[in-house]
């Protein structure tokens, strides 16, 4: 005779299952949400061999005030730091959620990436975090109280998000920092960012750009800057303007590629080509073809400034090296290969 | 169940845990160490390996077509020295690979958990599936599929990954390549968890649908990874060796993180359940191995999961022991036990084969239409 069955035995597996899940999960010391101090902004710099490190936090009250609150410290590691963060804003700091990373000079040139390696290995940061370098100190960027009401960090992180593939400083995520310091050369360039006031009126600047190999740096003006928007990234949007006998016009971008090549005897060949829209503004007495020859013009001589300026400091702002790597060309071997390098730039304009 | 209904699988099931087998820890910490061994080029001896490993797969649905290992008709000392060649195997492949599981599972679900709470879960769940044997973890890994497969929509639909094919050139085939793909062999060759399975046709499909879902299943295994090492090195380019758990870097949504931050879960899910299924695959080669010697299938069941869960927490313990124990003399036995017990139980299985073709002459297709009827029915049997 068979025995009567009291419980089913799938079911008590999957019971005890459950059971030893709940139990371990409060067994672990899990923070929930609202005890974790989630920063929005990071900014970090070295001095004197010590990091000093700030965090900014959004408070939102029962008001719907928001306030946000910038915390920093010092050590002489990224985790030292951290714990003393966590102490003071009373909750586990969490970076997953950060939006930009401002890191100062002394930072990018002395460090080695050593804490670069750090958010990056311990996968501290999400992969899309922004990075960019501040003129003056980085705390001073958190701490500016913007016209808008906005925290200068979290100002900046959403900024970087819009600008995407406009003419400009060229946005970077952690995730390409990494990749372009493992190329050879081993250059990155950062949108140099600085806090600026014009009256009552307080607001931060990004059209420049910071270039560094890790050791040597340069800063690019405004306009090389835009050369470098012009070959590396593939622009969709923005505008450019260009001077004629006094007049200025102005012109939409529509898109823009560029290639880069090089030759076994060392000469480098920029092509970039562009779309434009005329209907911004032309300015009277110039016919398209001589606006296209200025605006060719303008795009080599942006490109140009910018090759230059970073030649000079020996940074090989458009992975000249790499790109010979890649072609089989044996020249990146050898040391200082790049003052050999001579460049062309072509550009071709087509109006819509 | 019977015992015998326990094994019993459909051709389809079978493909899907080929795929899973395969696949599963060639996404998470192989990408990074391949970029550090064999730099841009890791994708060629990716794809070398994965290619030997789907022939090996034809291989093992030749044997489990007719009959699980350890159901062959070969003398018993043989199906002994298999037993303990797939143990031995399995077992080393579960703590290594399994604590790369739980290094994943602490990292990217939890804030850094002690090992132990994420392996006694995960061993939980996998020994109570290897227990109950290769038809209830098929089914599992149908049900689960439809999570791996929606994940991967979610990635389509949601990702911005930013391609450089720069970084896969100058394409070289150098003695790197050698040395990577020797290096990491502990990685390759997990098939013979599938020998215990008794691959029988599904009586409602059709033969065109076999042949498009394996067509598929080739696909999507080298789209997995080769694909997904190509694209690894394409986004982060010698700054992959830095950049552990590949799957979920890859995939990461750029387009959701960018309005709320990190979000990963539908990833992480995704690999969990093919963790699972893994897992649980490997404990099972060994419940199964275990009880040809010792009888009790629970018991032995309850004993592996126990062991390995001691070597994962107390004897490996975090990552670098890990890595340590998988490049170690250990995967040239792994690697080794795994093409052998492959090959010889092929032979034997063909040898017996000839042996009976020539007591008993029939033809060959009478003997195959019997095998599918009397499978097929016993499945039924088992469903009902």
């Amino acid at each position: 005779m068979n025995k009567p069955k009291f419980v089913n035995k799938k079911w008590l597996v999957i019971a005890v299952i459950l059971l030893i899940l709940v139990t371990f999960s409060f067994l672990e010391e899990q923070k929930s949400v609202s005890a974790r101090s989630i920063v929005l902004a990071i900014s970090l710099d070295l001095q004197d061999d010590e990091y000093e490190m700030g965090i900014q936090l959004l408070k939102a009250d029962q008001s719907q005030q928001k306030e946000f609150l910038t915390y920093s410290s010092k050590g002489k590691t990224i985790t030292e730091i951290l714990e003393r963060l966590s102490h003071e804003t009373g909750g586990a700091v969490s970076l997953c959620h950060t939006l930009v990373l401002v890191l100062g000079n002394d930072l990018l040139t002395k460090d080695n990436d050593k804490a670069m390696r750090f958010f990056v290995e311990n996968e501290e940061l999400c992969n899309n975090t922004m990075v960019v370098a501040s003129k003056d100190s980085p705390l001073e960027i958190l701490n500016a109280k913007l016209s808008n009401g906005q925290g200068g960090g979290y100002y900046l992180g959403h900024f970087l998000r819009d600008i995407g593939k406009d003419l400009g400083v060229i946005p970077m995520t952690i995730k390409d920092y990494i990749m372009n310091r493992f190329r050879i050369g081993g250059c990155v360039y950062l949108p140099y960012v600085s806090v600026e006031k014009t009256g009552e009126v307080t607001y931060i600047s990004v059209t420049e750009s910071f270039v560094t190999d890790g050791y040597n740096s340069a800063y690019l003006n405004e306009d090389a800057t835009k050369g470098l928007s012009f070959a590396l990234n593939k622009l969709k949007g923005g505008e450019l303007s260009y001077e004629y006998e006094d007049k200025f016009g102005e012109v939409d971008i529509v898109n823009a590629k560029s290639d880069i090549k090089v030759s076994k005897d060392g000469k480098a060949k920029i092509k970039i080509k562009t779309t434009f829209n005329d209907k911004a503004y032309v300015p009277e007495n110039i016919d398209e073809e001589k606006s296209v020859e200025l605006i060719k013009q303008l795009i080599s001589n942006y490109v140009t400034q910018c090759f230059e300026t970073c030649k000079e400091q020996g940074l090989d702002i458009f992975y000249l090296g790499q790109t010979a790597y890649a072609s089989n060309i044996e020249l990146y071997k050898k040391e200082g290969y790049l003052q050999d390098i001579t460049l062309d730039v072509s550009v071709n304009v087509s109006m819509k | 169940m019977k015992e015998d209904q326990l094994n019993k699988v459909y051709e389809d099931q079978f493909l899907l845990l080929a795929f899973v087998t395969i696949v599963t820890f060639k996404v998470v910490m192989l990408p990074q160490y391949f970029v550090k061994a064999a730099s841009n080029n890791g994708y060629m001896i990716m794809a070398f390996l994965v290619i030997v490993e789907m022939m090996m797969m034809a291989v093992v649905y030749g044997i489990t077509k007719n009959g699980s290992l350890l159901q062959l008709d070969v003398p018993k000392w043989l199906k002994g020295v298999f037993a303990i060649l797939v143990f031995s195997s399995s077992f080393i492949k579960s703590t290594v690979l399994g604590s790369e599981g739980v290094s994943y599972i602490s990292t990217s679900i939890y804030d850094n958990v002690s090992w132990i709470f994420i392996t006694l879960a995960l061993l939980a769940t996998c020994t109570y599936l290897a227990h109950k044997g290769g038809k209830v973890i098929a089914r599992s890994t149908q049900i689960f599929f439809w999570i791996m497969a929606f994940a991967l929509l979610f990635f389509a639909m949601f990702s911005n990954v930013n391609l450089n094919l720069l970084n896969l050139m100058p394409f070289k085939i150098s003695g790197e390549l050698a040395v990577a793909g020797d290096r990491y062999l502990m990685w390759f060759g997990d098939f013979t968890p599938l020998l215990f399975i008794h691959v029988c046709k599904s009586p409602n499909r059709k033969k065109y649908r076999l042949a498009l879902w394996t067509v598929l299943t080739v696909i999507g295994t080298l789209v997995c990874t080769v694909g997904l090492m190509i694209l690894f090195t394409c986004t982060f380019g010698g700054a992959g060796e830095l950049i552990g758990n590949a799957f979920i870097n890859i995939s990461s949504l750029n387009k959701i993180s960018f309005m709320i931050g990190s979000a990963d879960l539908p990833t992480v899910l995704a690999w969990l359940v093919m963790c699972v299924t893994k897992f649980s695959l490997l404990l099972y080669a060994m419940t199964e191995c275990a009880k040809f010697f010792f009888g009790n299938r629970a018991l032995v069941a309850a004993i592996c999961g126990a062991v390995v869960c001691v070597v994962i927490c107390y004897v490996i313990g975090n990552l670098n022991t890990n890595y340590k124990w998988a490049t170690s003399w250990l995967r040239y036995y792994a690697f080794f036990a795994e093409f052998c017990v492959t090959i010889a139980a092929y032979i034997a299985m063909r040898i017996s084969q000839r042996k009976k073709e020539k007591t008993t002459p029939q033809t060959k297709e009478a003997q195959n239409a019997q095998a599918d009827t009397s499978a097929a029915q016993s499945i039924q049997g088992g469903n009902a």
